[in-house]
């Protein structure tokens, strides 16, 4: 199956540095240049993953997001040359899957894609266990291996953890890893940080230079794949 | 009784007013030029408005004293004395009702007086032979000279209160004057005005940053302010001059400086000096409110700018990094033309880069102001066609079309900022446009002016936005979602523009053209 990529962008210099290098990782990629012309491809095709710019000439990007995803699952990942963290956190809590600062290597783009290529298939198996890396997670026993050795994790933890790992390779913002682990998403993220510092000592070789739990300021944690 | 008569009346006007009949005579005759300079009677009256009404008041008492007089002298010689004692009580009442309480008391002094040697018999002495004659006589002097007495004061209250119902409507549209005033020099120009009727000024010394400044930079006053200031005493009399302290409920304010000629017609001078206070304090306030407010804009211009700036260096550098980064990822499995179109994309961001970051300089020079004086003789139509030149090479995708009916045009500019107003808004039109459409461009000279006009042929500019697109960061204001450029542009165009003394527009292009059309005008130089 081919798979097919819709980079939503009005900067033509953004199209032609990127195609080249997106067909090349075997993307079927379709462009359009306003939020109208991305609606009406959307609908026309069924696409895996589409490059997203929030500040598109007809409309803000974020304000597409849900219909964009409304029909068959696809992984939106925002490009975005305004760097505010509410703006950010907006556009992953209407659904973005992850987002790229301008300006980006194209490595750490495809980086993104990959995560949420991978995102997109567990998503469609369900599986029972999740790995990233030398670690595992058993959703059904709930039990976690690094390395093989068996980790204990207390259920804040756990959860916590799951959250990251369903997510792997992408960020995961401050609210849904409240939610995940305490149902409610004004609580304190002290609460969070402290849990995140729990894993870091369980899980990193250095808790002090974390490499695997990753910190995204003002906006959440991404687990490093 | 001729002689007596004239007694009377001279008894009347001698005492009331301390002016000759001639006098009056003049005043008679020109009634208007006497009420313009104040005389010797009135010069403790401070209004000439004040001056005519009691001149006029004068000169009806004495005809009114007249009149009584000779009805009184008819109703005796008609054998009517009680008619004639009544109507000589009331002519004493009225004298002293028009002229006051003293010149009622001796209006009733002189008319019993009168009465007593003229019409009582014997004439020309004065004869109490038995109580009968004594009694009516007290009688009537003492009626004459009370209800002169109780007339004239209550004329003299009635002025006491006019004079003080119109202080208080001075002082009322002081406050007013006051209440309009905004700075603390119109408090001072404010203050003046008040006293501008009498002799003499005041000065205000307002404390800022823990000195006495004074709103206008008068020096006059300085040293009595400093004084008074430095004393802490509410006032403080130096030469002729007089330094109040102005207090608001905590602190102290400042200093009014008055000069002592003013001073002594300032008898509101409690009220007054708080009335000036209170508007010092206000001004003040509202001063605070400003500053608070021009920092807000700053801010919000700031952050306008830094959004603006991120924007505008990230999506060339974000070409640029991925063209790059795709290079070094993939090297030698690209074919020639991608490779090529690669490299293409990273040295046209870099001249994108390099184009905003002049942007971002010359705005700047606008800020800071430049004089178009100084600046040489340059021909626009050269400069235009080289800007073209460069433009062509930017945008290959749009055909752009050249219509100059002028050959040359000097004009006094800045070579350099006058190619970045061409440029930037020949840039607008081609990134607002879709590739393949055509650009035209037309320079023309007519009535000492160069007109050179973009047109395009893409969606235009709605009407209500046609003014807009030339305020600084328009495009960022407008939705916080702009696509290319960061409203810079025109906003530096129209700022170079109007510094070399044009005039920047933009409306609906002409036909074929359907897009927006942006004209500038430009004055031709004077030739030398």
């Amino acid at each position: 199956m081919i798979k097919k990529l819709l980079l939503v962008d009005d900067e033509p210099a953004i199209k032609r540095a990127l195609g080249p290098v997106l067909r090349a990782d075997g993307w079927d990629v379709l462009e359009a240049d306003s939020a109208t012309a991305a609606l009406k491809c959307s609908d026309r095709e069924v696409f895996d993953v589409v490059l997203l710019d929030l500040g598109l000439p007809d409309a803000d990007g974020k304000e597409i997001i849900s219909a964009l995803r409304s029909k068959d699952p696809v992984a939106v990942i925002i490009l975005s040359a305004r760097h505010q963290e509410a703006e950010k956190v907006a556009a992953l809590d209407a659904g973005a899957d992850d987002y790229v600062d301008k300006p980006f290597l194209v490595d750490e783009l495809r980086a993104r894609i990959r995560a949420a290529e991978r995102r997109l298939k567990e998503q469609l198996g369900s599986p029972k266990t999740l790995q990233v890396g030398e670690l595992r997670l058993n959703v059904e026993f709930r039990e976690v291996s690094l390395g093989g050795t068996e980790i204990k994790l207390s259920p804040k933890e756990f959860s916590l953890l799951t959250e990251l790992m369903t997510h792997a390779g992408q960020v995961v913002t401050h609210r849904r890893l409240l939610i995940a682990g305490w149902s409610n998403p004004s609580v304190d993220q002290q609460y969070l940080r402290g849990y995140i510092a729990m894993l870091r000592q369980k899980l990193e070789e250095d808790p002090s230079e974390p490499r695997l739990i990753l910190s995204e300021p003002s906006v959440g944690y991404r687990l490093a794949i | 009784m001729p002689a007596n008569n004239a007694a009377f009346s001279s008894a009347v006007t001698q005492n009331s007013i301390a002016a000759g009949p001639e006098m009056k005579e003049a005043q008679i005759r020109n009634p208007s030029s006497s009420m313009g300079k104040p005389s010797a009677s009135t010069d403790t009256l401070p209004s000439d408005n004040q001056i005519g009404l009691l001149r006029r008041s004068h000169l009806l008492g004495i005809a009114l004293g007249v009149a009584a007089l000779m009805l009184t002298y008819a109703a005796h010689v008609n054998g009517r004395p009680i008619t004639s004692a009544i109507v000589a009580v009331f002519g004493v009442m009225g004298v002293g009702a028009l002229l006051g309480a003293r010149a009622g008391l001796f209006a009733g002094l002189a008319a019993s007086l009168t009465f007593n040697l003229v019409f009582t018999d014997p004439t020309g002495i004065l004869t109490y032979s038995t109580a009968d004659d004594l009694v009516p006589m007290i009688a009537l002097t003492l009626s004459a000279v009370g209800s002169g007495v109780l007339g004239g004061r209550l004329r003299d209250r009635a002025i006491v209160a006019e004079t003080a119902t119109r202080r208080v409507a001075e002082l009322l549209r002081f406050s007013e004057d006051l209440q309009s005033a905004v700075t603390l020099a119109e408090v001072e120009r404010t203050a003046q005005a008040y006293l501008g009727d009498r002799p003499g000024r005041a000065w205000l010394f307002v404390e800022t940053d823990g000195r006495l400044v004074s709103p206008t930079q008068s020096i006059s006053g300085m040293d009595a302010a400093q004084d008074c200031w430095d004393s802490r005493l509410p006032m403080l009399t130096c030469g002729s001059c007089t330094g109040h302290m102005l207090k608001s409920a905590d602190r102290p304010l400042g200093v009014l400086v008055i000069d002592d000629a003013a001073e002594r017609q300032l008898d509101e001078i409690r009220v007054f000096l708080p009335l000036i206070a209170l508007a010092i304090q206000r001004c003040l306030l509202a001063q605070q409110l400003g500053e608070a407010d021009l920092l807000r804009q700053s801010e919000q211009f700031k952050t306008a700018l830094l959004s603006s700036v991120s924007h505008d260096l990230r999506t060339p550098l974000a070409a640029i990094s991925a063209s790059a980064s795709s290079m070094i990822e993939l090297g030698s499995t690209l074919d020639e033309e991608t490779t090529a179109d690669l490299l293409d994309t990273i040295q046209e961001q870099c001249g994108r880069l390099d184009r905003f970051t002049r942007n971002l300089l010359n705005l700047s020079r606008i800020e800071g102001g430049l004089d178009v004086t100084e600046m040489p003789l340059i021909d626009a139509v050269e400069v235009l066609g080289g800007t073209l030149a460069r433009v062509r090479r930017l945008a290959r995708a749009h055909a752009i079309h050249r219509e100059f009916s002028a050959t040359s045009a000097l004009i006094r500019a800045d070579e350099s900022l006058l190619e970045q107003v061409f440029l930037n808004i020949l840039e607008n039109a081609v990134t607002h446009t879709p590739h393949s459409t055509s650009v035209r461009v037309s320079a023309q000279v007519a009535n000492m002016r160069l007109l050179v006009a973009v047109e395009d042929d893409g969606p235009g500019i709605p009407p209500h936005e046609r003014e807009r697109v030339f305020n600084r960061f328009h495009q960022v204001a407008l939705n916080g979602r702009q696509s290319s450029g960061s409203g810079l542009g025109l906003s530096i165009a129209r700022g170079f523009t109007e510094l070399f003394g044009g005039t920047i527009r933009a409306s609906k292009a002409t036909e074929p053209l359907r897009g927006a059309r942006v004209e500038i005008s430009l004055p031709l130089a004077e030739s030398p």
